[in-house]
């Protein structure tokens, strides 16, 4: 039943313009800030070329691309993300899941598959941008797997908390602009002060850099995936309960 | 017999208006029941709750003798069609169908039959490659239709469904819902007393969120149903 109901959501996805418009306009903005990453590599190259050590094309070109892709992620999912059960509240079609005999962990778990198996979409086609150096020069390989992993885990994350904020408004551009809200309090955690040689506080462990960065850099850390995990999975079940409520209330 | 649909003390109340108080009936086969009542009685909220869409605040309501709330296979038994019909416009018609037979556990075979089926049945099959955004909305109340038949359900509640039907589709209209009563129950509410006395041979009645009528019909004719929505609510006869 999760299948269906994912599969319906991407075939939704597939034949709505408004995705196509702005996956293009995601990879058109990807492929410039690559060019900048890749110019500003090539200009400091002759100089890094003599430096033990130097930063290589992994760390200056492929890993800030991607970097820069998972943010461009987190201002397009909540684009996509507001018509999952915003739109389906509004139009009244979320009725027809409601009356299936479908449970609503399902109906959560379907359109989260759903939303980011289309956000893999853009993420993959980012990987491969980055993949392309290699044509010319080689790349890092470790390092490449666990900033794609962290890329993935982005989208898993921010998949999740689309879901959730989806549903807790009838009207999608404010759903849209509250997940903007949550994306961007994730996003600016990390910049709260703390005492000199005191470790991170709860609000910047919440921070989405604190464990994207080490994933960017090359380290695989079991703190940060769980950080990813566990976010993930209170997302769901918030958005678990917020059905419910619709089912309580009236959607 | 087994009821197919029962509820008992069904009540629904929310925080700024009074939904439906302490509602007890029950369905049995070929019973096609009009419910009716003004603006704000309580008849989509009744029916919202025996759909499993509106948990009630109390009661419950049991079909095939499980509780719709607790029992996701008594939601199997039913079919719902609100009065506004819940589409995926950027769908083709077969594709919803398709969908909406699956989360009803219809596959394979099965659910290629039963979409086929309900196309003939609704006369559907002429725009079934057509996107839902594209059709009238006559067409598009019976992909709604469609959607709460495909899955053979026993109990079909149906929410103002004559609403943007031409006298022709009304017509077919009726022709289903009797073609339907020969297969378990179905509830539709409606303000139409026309559609009631021409359709129904149970009526029903919501005043401020209870039952005032309970009555069988037998032939009467809609005026005589008129005069007796008016009496009961307290309301004057057109």
């Amino acid at each position: 039943m999760i299948g269906r109901i994912a599969s319906a959501e991407i075939r939704r996805f597939l034949v709505t313009p408004g995705f196509w418009v702005l996956a293009a306009l995601m990879q058109a903005g990807l492929a410039w800030l690559f060019f900048v990453h890749l110019d500003r590599f090539m200009d400091l190259q002759p100089r890094l070329a003599d430096t033990p050590g130097a930063p290589g094309v992994t760390e200056m070109v492929a890993a800030p691309t991607l970097m820069d892709a998972a943010v461009l992620l987190l201002l397009a999912t909540p684009l996509l993300a507001m018509r999952s059960l915003s739109e389906e509240r509004k139009t009244r079609s979320l009725v027809l899941l409601q009356a299936a005999p479908v449970s609503d962990w399902q109906i959560v778990i379907g359109k989260f598959l759903g939303l980011a198996w289309m956000l893999l979409i853009p993420t993959a086609i980012a990987v491969a941008m980055t993949l392309t150096l290699s044509t010319g020069t080689s790349l890092d390989p470790g390092r490449m797997a666990t900033a794609t992993l962290g890329l993935v885990l982005i989208v898993v994350l921010v998949s999740a908390a689309g879901i959730w904020v989806s549903g807790t408004s009838r009207h999608p551009p404010v759903a849209a602009g509250l997940l903007y809200g949550v994306f961007l309090m994730l996003w600016l955690a990390q910049t709260t002060s703390q005492p000199a040689g005191a470790g991170i506080n709860l609000v910047q462990w919440l921070a989405i850099p604190t464990h994207l960065e080490p994933l960017m850099e090359g380290h695989l850390r079991a703190a940060d995936l769980l950080y990813f995990a566990t976010l993930t999975v209170a997302f769901l079940a918030l958005a678990r309960a917020t059905l419910g409520r619709l089912r309580g209330e009236g959607a | 017999m087994t009821p197919l649909l029962t509820t008992e003390n069904l009540t629904r109340r929310f925080a700024s208006r009074r939904g439906v108080e302490a509602l007890s009936l029950s369905l049995g086969h070929g019973d096609i029941v009009g419910l009716a009542g003004l603006n704000g009685a309580g008849k989509s909220t009744t029916l919202a709750m025996m759909a499993g869409v509106l948990r009630p605040s109390r009661g419950q309501v049991l079909v095939g003798g499980r509780s719709i709330v607790r029992d996701r296979r008594a939601r199997r038994l039913v079919g719902f069609a609100p009065d506004r019909a819940p589409l995926y416009p950027e769908l083709t018609v077969r594709e919803y169908l398709d969908f909406s037979a699956g989360l009803n556990g219809l596959s394979g075979d099965d659910m290629k039959q039963a979409v086929l089926q309900v196309m003939e049945r609704t006369r559907l099959d002429g725009v079934q490659r057509r996107l839902i955004r594209t059709l009238s909305r006559g067409y598009q109340q019976r992909v709604g239709l469609a959607q709460a038949l495909v899955h053979h359900p026993e109990v079909l509640l149906l929410d103002e469904p004559t609403d943007g039907l031409d006298p022709q589709q009304t017509a077919h209209f009726r022709e289903l819902v009797r073609d339907q009563a020969g297969r378990g129950a179905v509830l539709l509410s409606t303000h139409q007393m026309d559609v009631i006395a021409g359709l129904c041979n149970r009526l029903l009645v919501l005043h401020d969120g209870r039952l005032v009528t309970d009555v069988a019909l037998d032939d009467e004719p809609s005026t005589h149903l008129q005069a007796l929505f008016a009496e009961v609510t307290g309301t004057e006869a057109p």
